[in-house]
């Protein structure tokens, strides 16, 4: 048994946030190693140090045996290390070949490359990772989950060995997530070293060979997945601390505040979202669920005002809103959690306060006539980050400093604040680990008794079976389905949302 | 019919500036950052480049250094963005203005002379004649005897267009743009890359403004550059670095250029030809950024 990986006493310090605390990490060649941690735990430092993206500021590391210094990407990929980003770092312009072989180019003279042996070598990794995808086309014009799959295809192609995922399934419908699994169980057979970052406990117990758990920058300890459970993985990572449970109990909703009637929403000439008709009434969550790109999005954008309705009608509290734009919408009680946290809900080169206080500026506890009320925006937002316990060392710096749950939270936190009576949530456990999960989900219920009528949109079964008082499901742009949770089972929502089943 | 040659002509040699600067610019325009500093760039090069013609008595000197400040400018440019973090627009726009500001400077101190430079001993760019081009006598009136950068302009859209689609670097210089963590995933720096588009870029220029003052006109004039460098910019952008279609925009706006300068005044008032190819620059990017708008949204 050699490691791949053995790190000593790896420290990363950013000014004074200890983001990684002398951590001896090994990972055994040829086996799946899976890292778990609650939000800013300190998870993607580690692999960044791996893949020397950052430096430590402290410690040694050891790959195959060998003590290396990482000082960039370039020198990680000379060492077989591979990292899969959460971001694509595909170039969509190019074919899958020009960009597998993006700075290895191979030229037989100064200035020309020969694709076709790329292509050769591009062929058989496909097939291995049994993705028979056209070789020839942008690589633009291939779905995010092909994209994902590609992204390791990639890292094969420069002779990874060692393969590191970071939150890899986040953005994966279920299926997408099983074929990844199994990807990588295939790869383990083929020898390679896999690190995945999760937070879902499920994906770790099901594929690796060894779990370990990282809270506030310190390993708390690794271990063969047979030899703990997920209590004990639980209380590793969020200490002794209880976690909220939840309750949810029926009660009668009120009237129907949000009103849609045979709404359709075009994207050019493609009609997204077909004939769609429901209500969402004060006090209940409507959960909105189907296989991603089925118009769900669409939807929601609509809804808020992002995106115009190009038939039908939406009414908020008795009133039409569809001509109104997001600005008045919100103003008159809408607040919006959107799917691409990072792209559309925050701007990440502003400072946390900056994020936290937009959509609350206009508000009049927080302006006198054109001036704002710094003392009155800053307490509030303190309030936020305490309530959603995001981890950041102070009000000023960058929101893109944060880590990527601690983002989530943040826009979460915004939007739940604006104490709206309608709430538009989309995925709001994407990235974020399980007591802040929880935290959110207890906080839906508590809206919800108090009489906000709340658009929960998830493809998450567990979520969407929690939390909803009754469920809708869209496939191919239309409401296949709206039925409650207890008159159902998860095979049956299955069959609605691939469309081989409808009820309206 | 000699009108009708000479106009042409007239067109290809105002088509050269514009095409090598926005050839220039296309480098940076596809590594993701666009150059709004090539109208100093020009302006110095062509200033430079003609003193050191006529000083050195030289044609290769003028080329030389004219481009040489370009580079340097160049060079001033990337450190500013891409070592300081600074805006690419407020920096382009500073060195325009003070390139315009430290040319009036050195011909008043060194030349004492208000807007224009003119020597007997200026040694202009070399007229390229092809002896094979005289059998046929249009192409010959049409396409013989050109200023030296003329033809090579034309050239370096053949050039460009095999750098950017066929080398390595053309793959990196077009992923730098559309993904950078494409290019620093696969190990190489997105500054090292840029910079490198920030110095072919500054050459181009430097050569597009040599042009102006030792090939087309003969002389410097501070007015010579004339937007020329923002001109550049938008054929850049209609194109988003295509040198095909840089190519055929610079052209459009050459032939622009030149009716311009032919309308007679007696029929419209001489300020109307002027703003000819502003106002062509500004439709196209009108039309432009509809195109660029349809296209985005069906690709999602
Ligand atoms: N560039 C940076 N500058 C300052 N602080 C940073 C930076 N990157 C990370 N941090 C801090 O380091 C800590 C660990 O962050 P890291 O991204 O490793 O967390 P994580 O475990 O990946 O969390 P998540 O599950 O939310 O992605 C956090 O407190 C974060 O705010
Ligand atoms: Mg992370």
């Amino acid at each position: 048994m050699t490691l791949a990986i053995e790190t000593h006493q790896i420290t990363k310090l950013y000014g004074d946030t200890v983001a990684n605390d002398h951590i001896d990490f090994s990972v055994i060649e040829g086996h799946i190693h899976a890292v778990l941690g609650e939000n800013g735990a300190g998870k993607t430092t580690l692999v960044k140090i791996l893949f020397g993206e950052e430096m430590p500021t402290e410690g040694e590391i050891k790959i195959f045996g060998k003590t290396v210094t990482i000082h960039n990407p370039a020198e990680a990929l000379d060492l077989s290390i591979g990292f899969i980003h959460q971001h694509f770092t595909l170039v969509n312009e190019f074919t899958i070949a020009q960009n597998f072989a993006l700075g290895i180019e191979p030229c037989n003279n100064l200035f020309f490359c020969d694709y076709d042996t790329v292509n050769k070598k591009v062929k058989n990794i496909l097939d291995m990772l049994e993705m028979p995808l056209k070789l020839d086309v942008p690589v633009g014009s291939f779905s995010v989950e092909e994209r994902q799959i590609m992204e390791i295809g990639k890292a094969l192609y420069r002779g990874a060995q060692i393969l590191i995922l970071d939150e890899p399934t986040s953005v994966l419908t279920p299926q997408k997530i099983e074929k990844l699994l199994d990807i990588l169980r295939k790869l383990r057979q083929e020898g390679k070293t896999i690190i995945m970052i999760t937070h879902k406990l499920e994906e770790a117990f099901s594929i690796a060979d060894e779990i370990s758990v990282l809270r506030k920058g310190v390993l708390v300890a690794t271990l063969p997945h047979d030899r703990v459970n997920r209590e004990q993985l639980i209380r590793m990572m969020v200490g002794e601390e209880p976690l909220i449970t939840l309750k949810k109990e029926d009660h009668p909703f009120g009237d129907a505040l949000v009103q849609v009637r045979n709404l359709c929403v075009n994207n050019y000439d493609n009609r997204i979202v077909k004939n769609v008709s429901f209500e969402i009434h004060r006090g209940e969550i409507f959960g909105l669920t189907g296989v991603g790109g089925n118009g769900q999005a669409e939807l929601v954008e609509a809804l808020i005002g992002m995106r115009p309705a190009s038939e039908g009608d939406i009414r908020f509290d008795g009133k039409s809103v569809v001509h109104w734009d997001i600005q008045k919408r919100r103003l008159s009680g809408m607040a919006y959690v959107p799917e691409n946290r990072i792209e559309r809900g925050a701007a990440v080169s502003l400072s946390i306060l900056d994020n936290l206080v937009m959509g609350h500026h206009y508000l009049p506890e927080f302006h006198q006539g054109l001036l704002l009320k710094y003392k009155n925006l800053q307490s509030f937002a303190r309030d936020i980050i305490k309530d959603f316990e995001v981890v950041a060392s102070s009000l000023e710096i960058n929101a893109g400093s944060l880590s990527g749950g601690n983002l989530q939270k943040l826009i979460i936190g915004r939007e739940f604040s604006l104490n709206t009576p309608f709430l538009i949530v989309a995925y709001p456990s994407q990235g974020i680990d399980i007591r802040t999960t929880k935290y959110v989900h207890s906080e839906l219920i508590r809206r919800r008794d108090t009489g906000y009528a709340i658009l929960l949109v998830s493809g998450d079964m567990d979520e969407i079976f929690n939390l909803s008082d009754r469920i809708g499901v869209m496939y191919s742009g239309e409401l296949v389905a709206i039925t409650k949770p207890e008159e159902i089972n998860r095979f049956e929502l299955g069959q609605y949302m691939v469309g081989s089943r409808r009820n309206c | 019919m000699e009108n009708t040659i000479e106009f042409l002509r007239a067109s290809i040699r105002l088509t050269t500036p514009l095409l090598m600067a926005a050839l220039g610019g296309a480098f940076m325009q596809v590594s993701g950052v666009p150059n709004v500093g090539m109208e100093g760039m020009m302006l110095i090069a062509a200033l430079v480049g003609y003193i050191f013609c006529f000083t050195t008595g030289s044609w290769v000197m003028g080329l030389f250094f004219g481009v040489a400040a370009a580079v340097i400018v160049g060079i001033i440019y990337a450190i500013f963005v891409l070592r300081l973090k600074a805006d690419i627009f407020a920096v382009g726009i500073t060195l325009n203005i003070m390139m315009g500001g430290i040319a009036a400077y050195i011909i008043r101190r060194y030349y004492d002379q208000i807007s224009i430079l003119l020597s007997q001993d200026a040694k202009l760019l070399p007229i390229l004649s092809f002896s094979f081009l005289d059998k046929s006598p249009i192409l010959n009136l049409l396409l013989n005897n050109y200023s030296l950068l003329i033809p090579i302009s034309f050239l370096l859209v053949a050039a460009t267009y095999i750098v950017f689609y066929k080398t390595p670097f053309g793959f990196w210089l077009r992923a730098a743009g559309s993904n950078p963590s494409a290019v620093s995933a696969s190990g190489k720096s997105i500054t090292g890359i840029r910079l490198s588009a920030f110095v072919i870029s500054a050459v181009f220029c430097g050569m597009a403004g040599v042009h102006l003052s030792m090939g087309y006109l003969g002389m410097f004039a501070l007015s010579l550059v004339a937007g020329r460098g923002f001109i550049a910019l938008a054929i850049v952008l209609f194109g988003s670095g295509n040198p095909i279609i840089v190519l055929i925009a610079s052209l459009i706006f050459g032939i622009a250029d030149a009716a311009s300068l032919r309308i007679p005044t007696e029929v419209i008032p001489p300020q109307f030809p002027l703003m000819l190819p502003y106002i062509i620059t500004i439709l196209a990017i009108i039309l432009m950024s509809r195109y660029a708008r349809s296209f985005t949204s069906s690709e999602q």
